[in-house]
This record gives C-alpha cells, structure tokens and sequence, in this order.
C-alpha cells in the first residue's frame, strides 16, 4: 500500500521529501500517483494543510531487506546498506592420502579460514550490481549501486556443499580439485592454498587461486547450471580465448561470472530486475 | 533339450540389446581396454580404435596447468617445458557416466600416449 501523506500547517514539499529521505521533492511532486494532486495545487510552492500527497516509493516506506535460502548457497538483499550477500555452508570431510599424518584440529581450521580468506578476496566487492523495473524495491532502489559479498561458512550439517579435502605431503603432486553441480559435492586437498602461475607471466595479480576458481564453478559457472557455462580453458569453451578469466587460466572476474546470482536475485522480488553494472 | 529354468538366464543374456545400450557397451569394450595397452597407443591408432572423440584440442604445456591437466608437466623436465611442448588432448565417452581424456605428445616418434585420466561426466575441474 502506498504512503499517504497529510500535510500539516508549515509544511512545505521540500521539508516532506527531507522527511521521508527522498534527495529531490520534485520526485514526490512529479510522481505518477500525484498526477490529481498537481491538478488540485498546480503551483508546487502553494500547497495547504489537509492535502493528500501520496510518497512514491523510497527507502523510508520500502522493505529494503529480502532473503532466501537455495540448494546451493543462501542470498540476502540489504538495500539500506547496498549490501549483496552471497554465503554456502561447507559441510567438510577431512581425509588423508596413505601415508601422510591425520589432520589436526588446527590444520583443519586453517585450511577453512584460508579458503573463506581467498574467496572474500577474489570475490568480494568486486561486482557492482543495479536494479530497475516497476516494483515498489525497483523504484525505491533505483539509484542504489550494490555491493556483493561472497563468503563460505563451515558447517557440520546441513551444508550447502558437501566438500572433501585430501591432505597430501606438501608439495606432492595433488589429487584433480573439482566440482558436481548435480551432486552439490566439492573435492579439494590441502596443496589448493597455494597460488597458481597458470599464466606464466611470474606475477602475483595474475596467479590463480584453486579455491576462487573451484568457488567460481559452486557459484554458478557450471555448465550443468542455469547458466550453462563452467570451465573457459578448454578450446570448446566460447571464452577460451579470455586467459585472464578466473574461470579460465586467470585471476579476474568477468560480467558473466555472476549469471547465476542474477537469475537468482531477478525470482527473488517480483517485478525487480538486477543488473551486472560493473566488475573489477 | 527342455527350455527349462535354468536356460532363462542364457538366452536373456544372448537377447539383443536397445540399441543404445549396445553403442555404449561397444564403446565401453573398446574404450577401456587394459592400461598396458593404452600406453602403447599411437594418436593414429587411438582415432582408428575409438573412432572421432567428442572433444580435442592441441595447447602449449607449461610448468603449471589448470587442475584438469595439473599431472602432464610431472613428464617432461624444465627444460623440456622451456624449449616447448605441445600436447594433444583427446576425450571420448568411455560409458553413459565416465569420460576418458588422454593425451598425447610429440617425442620425436609421432603422437603417442603419455597419460589419461578418466573421470564423471558431472565434474567440473
């Protein structure tokens, strides 16, 4: 339902658009749903005590806070903050490769907190998304420019991923790192927190991070997904060529990375469209 | 002879299979054929004996690959990998689940095996 507003002795359009938080009060004034009361006060400096002025959306009268939980991850929409949060709960299994010595406790909370480090970093406040379209949000929102932020959180039931990780002596050869969209089932081993040159230029911005790459296919980037596509370093993929891709042999993200999370966030709040702005 | 009980089993096994079963079967005969033997595989006769793969690509190595290919650079020494190698990469279905990838290189006798990993269809690397 719409706000209506009864204006009192005093007041003027400026002091009921401070009121409500909207920068401008000719977006009050101006609104479609004022189209009456522009007829009834056709000058917008002389309006009188007891008109109804309806306040279009903003963010002092929208719900800006919205939320769900999927198979694969849970998203939360924070508009007041201008906050995206994307988060999986890992549901860890620890195992070793013959010969090599049982996980500590601590060894196990540091390879979490690495992963969940490397993944914030890679992934966290790189993309900038928008929304549009005719809902109350859209239209409350509409000049708001969100962040996303990209975490994992270890669980012990319920997870979102089941995930597996090989401890293997370091700097052996490791066991093939990888993700089963169908099967929510990530295989990692304890060689992934190190960098990757895959590029061979020798510089660090370039080096890929396991974690990031494997999150990326968790995330969405997988052609068993909606989004319809995963891996980029194969010749067959349409984006072989785009080396520095995260989810090719690279370290940055790309507007498609977040395909997924769009079609996502787009079921979330009728009538809202989200928009990839920009990614860094 | 009585067709009795104990024959049912027999000529079930002898009856032909859909047609799909019978191509993947096929496949699974001559695809997974013993490791020994895989090594010995030229390209040529991988193409002749598998027939057309469903994915291949030829690409530089380099002293780290991506985790679907983060075993080759463990066959050739640094410098073999500075002065340059070329891989080829072939995969085939080697049933309706499992694909096998393997992948060839030019030492100075042709393309021949140098390893192969199969893996599910739902992995992503």
């Amino acid at each position: 339902m719409p706000t209506v507003h009864t204006v009192k002795k005093g007041e003027t359009l400026g002091k009921i658009a401070r009121k409500y938080s909207i920068a401008k009060w000719k977006d009050i004034y101006e609104a479609a749903e004022n189209a009456k009361f522009r007829k009834l006060r056709p000058d917008p400096n002389r309006i009188e005590p007891g008109d109804k002025i309806t306040i279009p959306p903003c963010p002092a009268t929208v719900e800006g806070k919205h939320s769900k939980d999927m198979p694969r991850m849970s998203i939360s929409v924070d508009a007041d903050k201008a906050l995206i949060f994307v988060q999986q709960k890992w549901e860890y299994t620890f195992v070793e490769k013959s010969g090599v010595s049982k996980w500590t406790s601590k060894e196990k909370t540091d390879f979490h907190n690495a992963a969940d480090k490397s993944i914030w970093a890679r992934w966290s406040g790189k993309f900038k998304i928008t929304c549009a379209g005719k809902s109350d949000f859209a239209r409350a929102y509409a000049d708001v420019v969100f962040n996303v932020n990209f975490d994992i959180k270890k669980v012990t039931s319920g997870g979102h991923w089941k995930v597996t990780v090989t401890k293997v002596p370091k700097g052996s050869k490791s066991p093939t790192s990888s993700v089963d969209w169908n099967g929510q089932k990530i295989t990692l081993d304890s060689e992934d927190t190190k960098l990757r040159d895959l590029q061979g230029t020798g510089k660090k911005k370039d080096k890929q991070s396991p974690f990031a790459h494997e999150f990326g296919h968790a995330v969405g980037n997988s052609k068993h997904g909606p989004a319809g596509h995963g891996d980029e370093y194969k010749a067959s993929s349409p984006f072989h060529e785009e080396k520095k891709s995260m989810m090719n042999i690279g370290n940055q993200l790309q507007k498609r990375h977040a395909d997924h999370l769009i079609m996502e966030l787009n079921k979330m709040i009728k009538d809202t469209t989200f928009t990839v702005k920009s990614v860094s | 002879m009585r067709l009795g009980a104990p024959l049912l089993p027999v000529l079930l096994a002898l009856a032909p299979l859909p047609v799909q079963a019978q191509t993947l079967m096929e496949n699974k005969l001559t695809v997974s054929m013993k490791e020994e033997a895989l090594k010995e595989l030229s390209l040529d006769e991988a193409l002749d004996r598998f027939g057309a793969a469903r994915e291949h690509e030829e690409f530089d190595l380099r002293p780290e690959m991506v985790e679907f290919r983060t075993d080759l650079p463990e066959f050739f020494t640094a410098e073999e990998i500075a002065a340059g190698v070329r891989i080829r990469e072939y995969t085939w279905p080697l049933d309706s689940q499992i694909n096998r990838t393997i992948w060839f290189a030019d030492r100075g006798k042709g393309w021949r095996y140098l390893h192969h990993k199969d893996w599910d269809k739902n992995l992503e690397f």
